[in-house]
């Protein structure tokens, strides 16, 4: 191995040394309270109030800077490769697929530090550490989209799985956010060791752990059929964790709600487009020999997930929990498309239409966690309920939230719609027309639910008082939520060119 | 009876004892896309910015609110104005320059992948709605001129509407028209829960369940129409139309789409959430319902239901039939019984719209055409109607019939206005229903005999509940609590004036709307009297 390998990981590098900047810089600028007395440490807090700000200014700066540099690397990645790259002896595979994915990741996590630039506040003097953890797992995942190796895939798995375990517990003194951190860990590690479960089983009917070895064992027949069968449940299963379906599916409501806003934000777009980077990696590689199989299973999972989703969103007053049930039962939607890329004709279109929907769904989302959070800094609570009138103080939180919502509804012309759309078209073409009846009924369903929040945020009737504070939207989130409105309206009329960018990611996986 | 129908059709539909229809233009190809045309964007757009206007214009007092009015007024002239403009050209041309056809035509790429287009133009049935659409966006930002809560999301939200709708009659991609055809959803869903009466809550909730099903319907037919649609998966709707289908998806995706315009229209049976939504609404918002967002509904019957798959509306005649018939009667005698006169408004228009559907299961060229131009008349008649309703209970702060009484003494102007619009609902010949409705249904007799017998009891009908209601509420002896009571302003008589002409130019003069429509309707009769 020469260091000349290194060239082909030069994003992943420059994220992670931008994460070790930030963690440096923090124990520079943002110096934690010696032990020794309560004098000693309220001095401390005082001289970090004054620090706090350069800390925070620095370490946000440079996680964009980083992230937006990586962005650029991976486009002249793009450039350079014309088909893909095998670095490391095959274990890693850097085809358009990979590269669209950590585009993918970097652009949530620079929208992710611009929504937490202000809340980090609450984890002085942490805000350092805050950063630098959206930054490793964002590594992970990266490295989890390009993964093709069993033990590869795992570590990159827990570097992002073991960053966001910390990031959910992150507000320490609340009990909520420790409550769900630890849940979180809780489900996390289950799932995890399902996952390797499933994974150990082809390892031990292959003897090999590159997917690719094991696709190829498994077409040569060497894989007695059962065992195959229970290791794709537990892989598949392992990975609902991730992507939040059925029946690994309830940390997501506790979590989200308890976990700081940002990283709830965090957490529903970037482990979600993580978990599907990887498992349909598997999915086309190790078990694209039993595609007859999982198509019918995750057909089942789709349809129970979205339901199961909808339907429990109904009646939440949690705002932050609706947003939960609702990122459950858009899983179900994307699960739809992987059933697509099952079928004979369809697997590129299908795999298109889920890369299109991770983007805009993420995007979609980001934007209603932004005007969420605002909300909840502006009135202290994140119920339904005291959001009456808030579009009267603060009409352009109130908008995105609106906007966010609708297009999450899958309103035309928002961008969500054109998502749902592409997703319906494929499943239809691959003869899942009954899902697609589902998914729609259930579409409607969750119009329901997403227009209830609307109609309060505009209402007539305002309840909170004189109490409430200002809204508190800086510049770093009037950017994010900018990032959102572009991504939700106006790029629907150029959606073309996303759409053919997907299409062309999409295809890159199938060629060999 | 029938030397009158000559007299006054002949002019515009030949022959109506032959059921042929007037100068048949050679079945043409479509012409190439004109991409230097941007009309049809322009009504549909100008809208659009107008609402972004709105949007970063203040709104602390008295003053900012005028100008958001103003901006709501001019961007909704200036598309009537082109429509209009648009209108009077093709009138000038008809028979001449323009014999069938698309004109105004856009037609761009947009999402290659699937084979959607920006892709828009009218043709002889959406040119008469894209008026209506424009001349009742108009009429309803003067009609809320008083509108004092929130002004600037209330015209935000209109001209939004605005844009979905003249969209869906302007649309000749499929994909496209669902966009357009959703678009309305949401506007109307809040202009109904935040500015509505008591009820509103229940009505906005009842509105959006029954029309977010009609579009997961229209969703999943459009779907599947795509992929039977042929070799080369299409969304153009005019390909579309000559998709040759086999009779048991012709008849399934027929269905579909019928339920979806049925719950739009209303046809009878899912008509329910019509008068709920129709008497919260605000009055400017009742007038779009009713007056134009149901026409989407008789469009899409029209233009889909019948255009894309004629041989199965012809097997499903009789189905629709019942449809049509039980609507008529039904809704006619339930708004005789009722007290509250916007109740019993609602209730017509279920009446009228099922001389739509009574036009749509003749398939004759003149039930169709019949149908069209009720389309367009009864926009107009019950958009003054529902304006009225407004104005009387702007007056008496009661919508209820049986406590006015005698109205007429203290407001002349208003109820010459109330009766004129009367008569022009209950079909008086002279004014523009008359033209529709006559033409419906002597185009059915020719195919059902009983079930258009039964029909004409509706016109019977309406002439009864109105005449009945105006009887109770304008004239009699003045009741005390009405002394009081002021006659309406210039800028109500204005706008009433200006809708009453509309309704009785069409009335006399029906030439033009009729033959404008008939060649609209050219291939779809072609499609139906050649198998």
């Amino acid at each position: 191995m020469s260091w000349s390998v290194l060239v082909d990981f030069i994003p992943e590098l420059i994220v992670l040394g931008s994460a070790l900047l930030v963690l440096l810089g923090g124990l520079i600028l943002e110096p934690v309270g010696l032990p020794g007395g309560e004098a000693r440490r309220r001095r401390s807090q005082e001289a970090a109030a004054g620090t706090g700000q350069a800390a925070r200014v620095f370490a946000s700066g440079v996680g964009l800077a980083g992230s937006l540099a990586s962005v650029v690397s991976i486009y002249l990645q793009v450039a350079r490769t014309n088909s893909r790259l095998d670095p490391l002896s095959g274990t890693f595979v850097l085809d358009h697929f990979a590269l669209f994915i950590q585009a993918i990741l970097l652009v949530f996590a620079m929208v992710t530090i611009l929504l937490g630039y202000r809340f980090s506040e609450h984890f002085r003097p942490h805000q350092s550490e805050f950063i630098g953890l959206v930054l490793i797992a964002t590594v992970g995942g990266m490295f989890m989209a390009s993964a093709r190796e069993m033990i590869e895939l795992y570590v990159s798995l827990e570097t992002l799985s073991i960053a966001l375990y910390v990031m959910v517990a992150f507000n320490k003194r609340d009990r909520l956010s420790s409550e769900a951190g630890f849940k979180y860990l809780v489900v996390g590690a289950a799932s995890s060791a399902v996952l390797l479960y499933g994974l150990a089983i082809l390892y031990g009917l292959t003897g090999r752990t590159d997917l690719s070895a094991v696709e190829r064992a498994i077409s040569a027949g060497h894989a007695s059929s059962p065992a195959l069968v229970l290791a794709m449940i537990f892989i598949i299963g392992g990975f609902s964790f991730k992507i939040a379906a059925v029946p690994f599916h309830q940390w997501v409501p506790d979590v989200y709600q308890g976990a700081p806003t940002p990283v709830t934000a965090f957490i529903s777009v970037s482990s979600k487009a993580a978990g599907y980077g990887l498992l349909i990696r598997v999915l086309t590689s190790a078990l694209g020999p039993q595609r007859h199989q999982w198509q019918v299973y995750l057909a089942v999972i789709a349809a129970v997930t979205m339901t199961v989703g909808n339907i429990s969103a109904l009646n939440q007053t949690s705002l932050k929990r609706l947003l939960g049930y609702s990122s459950i039962a858009h899983a179900g939607y994307i699960v739809m498309g992987l059933v697509a890329m099952a079928g004979e004709t369809t697997p590129v279109i299908g795999l298109g239409a889920i890369l299109f929907y991770i983007l805009t769904y993420g995007l979609t989302n980001l934007a209603a966690f932004g005007a969420v959070q605002a909300a909840e800094e502006s009135l202290g609570s994140d119920e339904i309920s005291v959001l009456s009138g808030f579009a009267r103080r603060a009409g352009g939180v109130s908008m995105v939230m609106a906007l966010a919502l609708l297009s999450l509804t899958g309103i035309p012309p928002l961008i969500g719609f054109f998502g749902k759309f592409f997703i319906f078209l494929a499943a239809v073409q691959a003869g899942y027309s009954w899902l697609v009846l589902v998914a729609v009924a259930n579409s409607a369903l969750s119009a329901v639910y997403y227009l209830r929040v609307v109609r309060v945020l505009y209402s007539d009737a305002e309840k909170v008082g004189a109490a409430t504070r200002r809204v508190p939207v800086g510049p770093a989130m009037w950017t994010a939520l900018g990032v959102g409105v572009i991504s939700i309206l106006p790029l629907a009329v150029f959606a073309n060119g996303f759409v053919n960018s997907a299409q062309q990611a999409a295809g890159a996986i199938f060629s060999r | 009876m029938m030397s009158l129908a000559q007299a006054v059709l002949a002019v515009g539909v030949n022959a109506p004892g032959g059921g042929s229809i007037p100068p048949t233009p050679a079945p043409s190809t479509p012409p190439a896309p004109s991409g230097g045309s941007f009309l049809i964007s322009l009504v549909v757009w100008l809208p659009l910015l107008g609402a972004l206007v709105m949007l970063a214009l203040p709104n602390r007092d008295e003053s900012d609110r005028g100008r958001i009015k103003n901006v709501a007024l001019a961007f909704t002239a200036v598309p009537l104005l082109i429509s209009a403009w648009a209108v009077w050209t093709t009138f000038t041309e008809l028979g001449v320059a323009f014999t069938g056809g698309y004109k105004y035509e856009e037609n761009y790429n947009w999402i290659g992948l699937f084979g959607a287009h920006y892709h828009v133009g009218v043709d002889g049935i959406s040119l008469p709605l894209m008026l209506l659409s424009t001349i009742l966006f108009f009429v309803a930002v003067l009609a809320s001129w008083n509108n004092k809560t929130r002004v600037k999301e209330y015209f935000f939200l209109i001209l939004v509407l605005d844009v979905g709708v003249t969209g869906v009659f302007t649309a000749m991609d499929l994909f496209l028209f669902f966009v357009f055809w959703e678009i309305e959803l949401i506007p109307m869903f809040l202009l109904i829960m935040l500015w509505g009466g008591p009820r509103r809550v229940y009505a906005a909730w009842k509105f959006l369940l029954f029309t977010i099903s009609a579009s997961a319907l229209l969703l999943l037919a459009i779907l599947v129409l795509y992929f039977k649609s042929g070799a080369a998966h299409t969304f153009d709707m005019q390909a579309l139309a000559g998709a040759h289908l086999t009779p048991e998806v012709g008849g399934l995706l027929f269905w579909l789409f019928f339920l979806c315009f049925a719950i739009k229209l209303p046809a009878f049976g899912f008509h329910t959430w019509l008068p709920d939504a129709h008497v919260e609404a605000p009055t400017a918002v009742s007038v779009l319902l009713a007056g134009i967002l149901l026409k989407m509904g008789g469009y899409g019957m029209i233009r889909i239901c019948v255009g894309f798959f004629p041989s199965a509306a012809r097997y499903y005649a009789l189905a629709i039939l019942a449809f049509a018939v039980v609507g008529i009667l039904w809704g006619g005698f339930v708004a005789l019984v009722q007290d509250d006169i916007k109740r019993m408004v609602a209730y017509s228009s279920v009446s009228h719209m099922g001389f739509v559907l009574l036009g749509m299961s003749a398939l004759t060229p003149l039930a169709l055409n019949g149908a069209v131009v009720e389309l367009f008349a009864h926009g107009l008649i019950t958009g003054a109607l529902f304006l009225l309703v407004g104005l009387v209970y702007d007056r008496t702060h009661t919508r209820s019939i049986r406590e006015m009484g005698g109205l007429a003494q203290r407001t002349p102007h208003l109820a010459v206005a109330w009766v004129i619009a009367a008569f022009a609902s209950a079909g008086l010949p002279g004014f523009a229903g008359f033209i529709a409705e006559f033409e419906v249904i002597l185009g059915s007799y020719q195919a059902h005999h009983v079930g258009t017998f039964l029909a004409a009891f509706g016109v019977l009908l309406s002439a009864a509940y109105l005449l009945w209601m105006l009887e109770r509420v304008f004239f009699g002896p003045l009741k005390d609590a009405w002394n009081r009571l002021r006659d309406i302003g210039p800028l109500e008589l204005g706008y009433m004036v200006g809708m009453l002409i509309a309704i009785f130019a069409v009335g006399v003069a029906p030439k033009a709307v009729t033959q404008l429509i008939s060649y609209g309707l050219t291939p779809i009769t072609q499609k139906i009297t050649g198998g």
